[in-house]
């Protein structure tokens, strides 16, 4: 929104307020409904701890709003639901829940550090915490190359992120073959000065050789994540036991820690998400609803963006088939973990006969690290592609030439 | 309905009494956060200023509230959105400490003549958006008042987002012609 169209409210009387309430009321029925939930659950849960804290602020997360689906994993891993671009861009102000992290449980042991001789007990918090500390802004420069690939031929997608927080400049490509229909998927998101600038192509992309520009002041999606912020997500909200720990792992010249993660129930862990989320509304709620729209649009999907009950529900259902067909419903997950940044850098995820895995291929550090894409890469690039909307082609693009 | 028949309603079962009172003032409630909020937060910190609101109002409400609720869940959401303003502020770094050197500065930028000024332009401009007709007045308000996307407006008024977006720019451009006048 430029200055103009932001000041068309700037000075709103208490009277004028009313009257637009009044006259344009605002939210969907669903969106009030879930609002209407969350009051209720605060309302009651303030209610039943009303002895127990006094005195004290309590800033809430907002947990409602969260995406802990237990499938968005599942359908991450899986590779088939939404293109690798609309898993990966990733809505601010996301929160872990620290409380969720056992004080209890200590696994393994192995040596970990610069005294060789005395073994370091590496427990299941300090892991936690390792993951849960890790974040792209501490570093001045980041590039990291990821592949994701599965063993039922759904996909085999190739990553490229590169952070430059001197800057805020980033980039992000995601390219995603998909052998059944032998073609590619492709996404590149350039996040340069104030703009977000995505580039689709692919054989399989319908609006291949479009751009399209998102201001990214005002854009819920300028973070990067890869979907292991989902993997913490879900370990943090207890999916998994972690079985076993063991440090001094090498991967790739990283000094790692390796952990067995075991999940006795996928379709039980969706179902405790969905309901103990109980207002959790959707299980893509951090992706922008534009993005999410052309996500179902683009690909067909219809179960997608559906709210708790209903997701609780679809589980239930998944459960009882998985029982009567007796199919496996336990999932395994074997993670490392880099000491040095907390990214989880290589994952094999596996649940019967499917297997996924995940590997940062290599990952480089401030002055080694790649820069993002330049404002006259992006030119060139774009130069080649037509606007996706009349909105995108009125874009002052004269900040690529600076 | 009233304020007495949702207070009874609430006495009689507090669930639907609840659900009274927000259907009655959640657009109420939301407006006044959508403006204080404004440039400061995202629709996620506006529903959690309703959110809090309604709870606040909730926990206190008893029978000793008599005469009207609005002026007072009008108060309580301006408090809110106050502070939840205060604290996102401090966030992005857009406050500044009264040991800053700044402070020396800083004049309070209100203007009385200017602003009854503005809000005699925002009545106007209200007029003229009617005037748009709907579903554009709707779209113009829920757009640039409550800051919604596209998909968002088109779930609300079901219509699509791609038509959203293109009513949007039209009558963005009407009402600029309609505010001509005035500028």
């Amino acid at each position: 929104m430029n200055k103009k169209t932001d000041e068309l409210f700037s000075n709103v009387s208490d009277e004028q307020i009313e009257k637009i309430a009044a006259d344009y009321p605002t939210w969907s029925k669903k969106q009030r409904d879930r609002i209407f939930r969350e009051i209720e659950r605060r309302v009651s849960a303030d209610n039943s701890h009303a002895d127990e804290v006094r005195g004290v602020e309590v800033r809430r997360s907002r947990t409602y709003l969260r995406i802990i689906s237990a499938a968005a994993a599942f359908v991450i891993i899986a590779g088939a639901a939404v293109g690798g671009g609309y898993v990966l861009l990733r809505q601010k102000g996301r929160t872990v829940p620290n409380e969720q992290v056992s004080e209890t449980d200590i696994v393994t042991t192995e040596l970990l550090t610069d005294t060789a001789e005395e073994p370091v007990q590496v427990t299941e918090t300090d892991l936690l915490n390792l993951i849960n500390s890790a974040s792209y802004d501490k570093y001045d420069r980041i590039s990291m190359d990821i592949s994701l690939e599965t063993n039922n031929e759904e996909t085999t997608s190739h990553h490229t992120v590169k952070i430059d927080n001197i800057t805020g400049n980033k980039s992000y490509i995601d390219s995603d073959f998909y052998p059944l229909e032998n073609g590619y998927l492709d996404y590149e998101y350039y996040f340069y000065k104030d703009l977000i600038i995505e580039v689709n192509g692919g054989e399989l992309n319908r609006f291949a050789g479009q751009y399209n520009i998102y201001d990214r002041e005002n854009c819920r999606f300028d973070n990067i994540g890869t979907y292991t912020e989902h993997i913490i997500e879900d370990i943090n909200f207890g999916r998994y036991e972690i079985q076993e720990i063991t440090s001094g792992v090498q991967f790739n010249s990283m000094d790692c820690i390796s952990a067995k993660l075991f999940c006795p129930s996928e379709a039980e862990y969706a179902i405790k998400a969905a309901n103990d989320l109980s207002s959790n509304p959707c299980i893509f709620l951090n992706f922008d609803e534009d993005e999410l729209e052309r996500a179902k649009e683009e690909l067909g999907l219809t179960n997608i963006g559906i709210n708790d009950d209903e997701y609780a529900q679809l589980w239930e259902q998944i459960k009882k088939d998985r029982e009567r067909l007796g199919i496996n419903d336990t999932s395994q997950m074997d993670i490392l973990v880099d000491t040095e940044t907390g990214f989880i850098v290589n994952l094999d995820w596996s649940s019967g006969d499917e297997n996924k895995t995940y590997t940062v291929d290599k990952l480089c550090l401030n002055d080694e690290a790649e820069l993002p894409e330049d404002g006259e890469y992006i030119k060139n690039r774009i130069a080649e592609c037509t606007p996706c909307d009349e909105r995108t082609a009125a874009y002052d693009l004269s900040v690529l030439d600076e | 309905m009233t304020d007495s028949e949702i207070m009874s309603l609430m006495h009689k079962s507090p669930k639907k009494g609840h659900r009274a009172l927000f259907d009655e003032y959640y657009s109420y409630v939301s407006a006044i956060s959508a403006n204080i909020l404004r440039g400061y937060g995202f629709r996620e910190d506006i529903e959690e200023c309703v959110i809090d609101t309604f709870a606040a109002v909730l926990k206190q409400l008893d029978e000793s509230v008599s005469g009207t609720i609005k002026p007072y869940i009008g108060t309580v959401a301006k408090n809110k959105a106050i502070s939840m303003r205060r604290s996102l502020a401090v966030k992005a770094g857009k406050c500044v400490s009264i040991d800053s050197e700044e402070t020396d500065e800083l004049t309070s930028a209100e203007r009385v003549d200017e602003n009854s000024e503005k809000s005699h332009m925002t009545e106007l401009m209200l007029e003229r958006i009617k005037e748009l007709g709907e579903p554009d007045s709707s779209i113009i308000i829920h757009k640039y008042f409550y800051e919604q996307n596209a998909s968002e407006i088109g779930r609300i008024l079901n219509i699509k987002p791609a038509t959203v977006r293109m009513r949007c720019t039209r009558a963005m451009k009407k009402l600029r012609s309609l505010l001509a006048d005035f500028n």
